[in-house]
């Protein structure tokens, strides 16, 4: 069987996955509190050439095993904004309860304010849903036009396991089984703050290298396994 | 008896199964821990050729050995140290220098050089979902993803040195089968050791792309020249079955 032509195909299509991973870093390079994802890619199973129990193993390619989440602190940059939060320490989140009630966690402290039927504001996430403070309940401001010398009680989560938050298709992590509770923490923020994207521009541009000559030599292997069939194949020409 | 002939076709089988290992080996160039494969080929059997006088002669005089097939006798594992890559994970470990981690699978235990390690629902050090990383005293309970690694293998949470990594090697590295997901088996010999490991880094792969890429045109072209002698038999055994004996 023709187990190198299946194997680097296998190859080009998780090198593929791998690389969008990469290019979603560097797409987010601009956003705030934005975390990058690490790949990891494992082997495939190992098989017996011959049989069972001899020294002849052979791979069968490779798959995307797992992408990690990078929560190294990023860069604090000056806004000036009053509305503005950054967090200070790597183990914090900003909890966001969006309308239907479902739960997120960012580190995006870019805030507004949203009026309620009642006249008076409440803090809102750049993408929706409201800000809790440290008991769960949203922020509600009555006096928006005197922000300067309200206090606003944004609550920071922290997790025990937070390596385990998973990504939601709205830009939050969630909570799982294996992160545990979060609890509130008393980490510092800074107002007038954003955190800047832990997107480092020169590892991913050397992984897309890397990665892009990785694609390129299972691509070969492709073809170069096409073209040993069509050897085989000729043989009674 | 036309002995070239199943020779070259042995030779090109051999060739595709060096061809399946070296495509696995540049599939896993990005895998973390990988350690490339190489296939040894033998001449399988061997046939004495001897010089015969006479129908009559009896055994005549020896002339030399002749083997009639060419085969894959083992595919062997290098187990040459991997890049270093600096991830600035805090769950990430990477073995410097000889060593396993040994993971405590539900199919009993597997060694690795993988060392991008998570934290699972009980609080445990696990090597992706697949098994409990082991420690000195069975496997590692960290309760937090706070983790950090010193040099020596201890491993700290929040801290404080929770265990220490157990680490080993093997008096022999033949007797490691690779399984799959950059595990592998040991079939014995084990040997705990305190290997030096570094933390918020990775091992890459032992993957030479060019040194691969030579090997995979270097099989594919002596498979090509095996196939082109192939015909030119195909063609000799054309002639003599069709021309040899004609009458015009």
């Amino acid at each position: 069987m023709n187990t190198a032509f299946y194997t680097a195909s296998a190859g080009t299509i998780q090198i593929q996955k791998g690389l969008d991973t990469i290019a979603n870093n560097i797409a987010n390079i601009s956003t705030t509190g934005y975390k990058p994802s690490g790949v990891s890619f494992a082997d495939l199973i190992h098989t017996s050439m011959k049989g069972q129990g001899d020294n002849l193993s052979v791979g069968h390619g490779v798959k995307l095993h797992k992408t990690d989440t990078i929560f190294s602190q990023g860069v604090l940059q000056p806004t000036g904004r009053l509305l503005d939060y950054a967090i200070t320490q790597e183990n914090g989140l900003f909890k966001v309860v969006s309308e239907t009630g479902e739960v997120g966690y960012t580190r995006d402290g870019n805030f507004n304010l949203q009026q309620l039927q009642n006249g008076s504001f409440v803090l809102v996430s750049s993408h929706g849903g409201y800000v809790s403070d440290p008991n769960n309940n949203p922020i509600i401001i009555n006096d928006p036009q005197n922000l300067e010398q309200t206090t606003l009680n944004v609550g920071v989560f922290s997790f025990v396991n937070m390596d385990a938050l998973t990504r939601t298709k709205t830009g939050f992590f969630t909570s799982n089984e294996n992160s545990e509770i979060p609890q509130a923490s008393n980490i510092e923020l800074k107002r007038g703050y954003l955190e800047q994207s832990g997107v480092d521009i020169a590892s991913e541009m050397s992984d897309v290298i890397h990665i892009q000559r990785s694609f390129q030599m299972n691509a070969r292997m492709v073809q170069l396994s096409d073209e040993v069939v069509q050897t085989i194949n000729n043989l009674r020409g | 008896m036309v002995r070239g002939f199943y020779k070259l076709g042995t030779g090109v089988m051999s060739q595709n199964k060096a061809l399946s290992t070296i495509a696995n080996n540049i599939a896993n160039a990005e895998t973390t821990g990988y350690k490339k494969q190489t296939v040894v080929t033998e001449s399988f059997g061997n046939m004495m050729i001897t010089r015969v006088k006479s129908m009559n002669s009896g055994a005549g005089v020896q002339l030399g050995g002749n083997s009639m097939i060419r085969t894959v006798s083992e595919t062997a594992s290098i187990h040459t140290q991997g890049v270093l890559k600096e991830t600035g994970r805090n769950l990430d470990v990477a073995i410097v220098g000889e060593g396993f981690f040994a993971l405590q699978t539900g199919d009993g235990v597997a060694y690795t050089r993988k060392g991008d390690f998570n934290v699972d629902e009980d609080g445990y050090l696990t090597q992706g979902d697949s098994g409990r990383v082991m420690g000195q005293n069975g496997p590692i309970r960290v309760g937090t993803d706070n983790v950090q690694f010193d040099s020596n293998g201890n491993v700290y949470a929040n801290g404080q040195v929770v265990d220490r990594l157990a680490t080993y090697t093997f008096a022999d590295y033949k007797q490691l089968v690779p399984i799959q997901d950059g595990y592998y088996k040991s079939n014995g010999g084990v040997q705990q050791i305190n290997a030096q490991v570094r933390g918020e880094t990775l091992e890459g792969s032992n993957v030479d792309m060019a040194q691969e890429l030579t090997n995979a045109i270097a099989a594919q072209r002596e498979l090509q020249a095996q196939s082109q002698v192939l015909k030119m038999y195909d063609t000799v055994l054309q002639k003599a079955t069709t021309e040899i004996g004609k009458l015009n």
